[in-house]
């Protein structure tokens, strides 16, 4: 019988380790919130308690809690073809990929970005003849061997290495699979990238980068510096990939690249390109490179790859997001951009320093008076005064992804908008009182 | 700092906290459930961080509950920080 979330939670806890099914939770949550029942834009718990749902399943949930269209489709492809190789839904997804992601010439599916990404370096890697990939500090491309967590020395080669501390790094790591395969620099920085590719171009087969760092606080590039790093790319024979699995939809239907106007080579995509409810991955890009697929020269394998569930929530999401011209994310973001302006505004009227950055579809807070730059502005302190906001936010009924980032959905509608309105007041006159006893 | 160092630093700052002893404070106990708030926590492994000049996120407070825990993570980084 349940006796209430915590009471659940022990249950669950006797057989799943920690009680959770990732290690990247929000670890200050005493127990995990186990919800009962969602719809649209609110999650309600074990115990009762109603939540505006800016937290979605870390940005996956792009079409809102029961979408009547989005599970229509799901529910008549679970009960017509549930488990074959190939369906035929399958032109109609990947001609809506290639209509909106500007590189996506040929199309691959996954189930997870971290799977995604691997196949995306080993194409690059068979493209090249090369070996080592350029990575960036603040960035997140998965929880594989070779790409989570580590930290570069301060002198010579920028070689990465675990560390005591980092809280993307673990233990039982491939000895040598960081070191031996990427290099780990600054972003934003188009001089530590032209002084590595310099002497190290030879061996440098990809420079992966999400192009806007929404891991690292949601910083922006800087003017020119996504052009500049193309045409390094282009000199030096690298192949560019853009990890879009966050900015892919929720960055307008193109994702960052065509807001930028930059074109990567390959991108990877993910999380909201299902619409949240089923996982989907795709590696989108050159034909030219993508041929290698074609020629089995390179092996891309996955038992579920394209399964209809996910190719059908992959064309509804995107019909859906598509409508009348983009309409519903359009919508999305003017009124995600309305809580975001009564958040400054409630912010400014208490006292409290506050910023938000980043696109409208995965923008982040910050405690501070003026927007990152880079990553590495996202310090102790700040991080600190960011969590302990959104401690309060959660005991005010609003639930955003870690650290502070808030993912809005095409169903959020005024009611939410009215919603958050009621609740930020008191949950950011709290806040500050524990931000004034940290300062 | 020894480990042992670092965790009587923690149990004098929370003992502080909560006027208590050192002594009298558990270092196996979750020291959020013993009247610790986030915020004083976290100010407490603000210190101990400036202190011993390592590079750590706030995070970890959370994922190293205890004060037997907490040291023993400051402890390892700050070994790694001496052998670099």
């Amino acid at each position: 019988m349940i006796t209430g979330m915590t009471d659940y939670n022990q249950r669950v806890k006797r057989w799943l380790p920690g009680g959770v099914h990732y290690n990247f939770h929000l670890p200050w949550e005493e127990t995990p919130i186990h919800f009962l029942k969602a719809s649209k834009s609110r999650v309600t718990d074990l115990d009762g308690n109603e939540y505006l749902d800016l937290y979605a399943r870390f940005g996956a949930l792009i079409v809102g809690h029961g979408h009547p269209e989005y599970n229509e489709r799901l529910k008549e492809t679970i009960d017509r073809v549930l488990s074959v190789s190939h369906c035929d839904m399958d032109a109609e997804a990947l001609e809506l990929i290639h209509r909106y992601v500007p590189s996506a010439e040929m199309i691959r599916f996954g189930l997870s970005g971290t799977e995604i990404v691997q196949n995306a370096l080993r194409l690059a890697r068979a493209w090249t003849g090369k070996n080592r990939f350029v990575r960036f500090e603040g960035h997140y491309h998965g929880n594989a061997d070779n790409i989570m967590g580590g930290r570069s020395p301060k002198k010579g080669l920028p070689i990465p290495a675990d560390y005591f501390g980092d809280l993307k790094g673990t233990q039982g790591r491939a000895r040598d699979a960081m070191e031996t395969q990427s290099y780990l620099i600054p972003w934003n920085d188009a001089e530590a990238l032209e002084e590595l590719i310099l002497h190290q171009g030879d061996d440098i087969a990809a420079v992966i980068m999400e192009p806007v760092c929404i891991n690292g606080g949601g910083v922006m590039p800087a003017p020119g510096y996504l052009q500049r790093v193309r045409q390094l790319c282009d000199n030096h024979g690298i192949v560019l990939i853009f990890d879009e699995i966050i900015t892919g939809f929720r960055m307008g239907l193109g994702g960052a690249q065509r807001h930028f106007g930059v074109m990567p080579d390959l991108t990877t995509l993910g999380k909201a390109i299902a619409g949240g409810g089923v996982p989907v991955s795709a590696l989108v890009g050159k034909e030219e490179i993508m041929r290698l697929l074609v020629d089995k020269k390179v092996i891309h394998a996955g038992t579920f790859n394209g399964y209809p569930l996910g190719t059908a929530a992959v064309k509804a999401t995107l019909e859906l997001l598509g409508q009348h011209d983009g309409l519903p994310l359009a919508q999305m973001n003017e009124r995600i951009t309305m809580i975001h302006d009564i958040f400054r505004e409630e912010a400014s009227r208490i006292g409290l320093p506050l910023v938000i950055q980043g696109p409208p579809g995965c923008a982040s807070y910050h405690c501070c008076n003026k927007p990152l730059e880079h990553p590495s502005e996202y310090t102790f302190e700040l991080m600190s005064l960011d969590i302990l906001l959104h401690q309060k936010l959660a005991e005010y009924g609003i639930l955003v992804s870690t650290v502070s980032r808030m993912y809005p959905n095409i169903m959020l509608g005024m009611e939410d908008v009215a919603w958050f309105r009621e609740r930020i007041g008191g949950a950011l006159a709290e806040a500050k009182e524990w931000l004034d006893e940290l300062a | 700092m020894t480990r042992e160092e670092i965790e009587a630093f923690i149990k004098s700052e929370i003992a502080a906290v909560l006027n208590q002893q050192p002594e009298d404070i558990d270092e196996g106990l979750n020291f959020l459930k013993i009247g610790v708030s986030s915020v004083q926590a976290l100010k407490i492994i603000n210190r101990a961080r400036k202190r011993l000049d390592i590079d750590i996120s706030p995070v970890a407070l959370f994922e190293y509950k205890t004060i037997a825990d907490f040291a023993g993570y400051l402890s390892d980084c700050l070994n790694e920080r001496v052998a670099e």
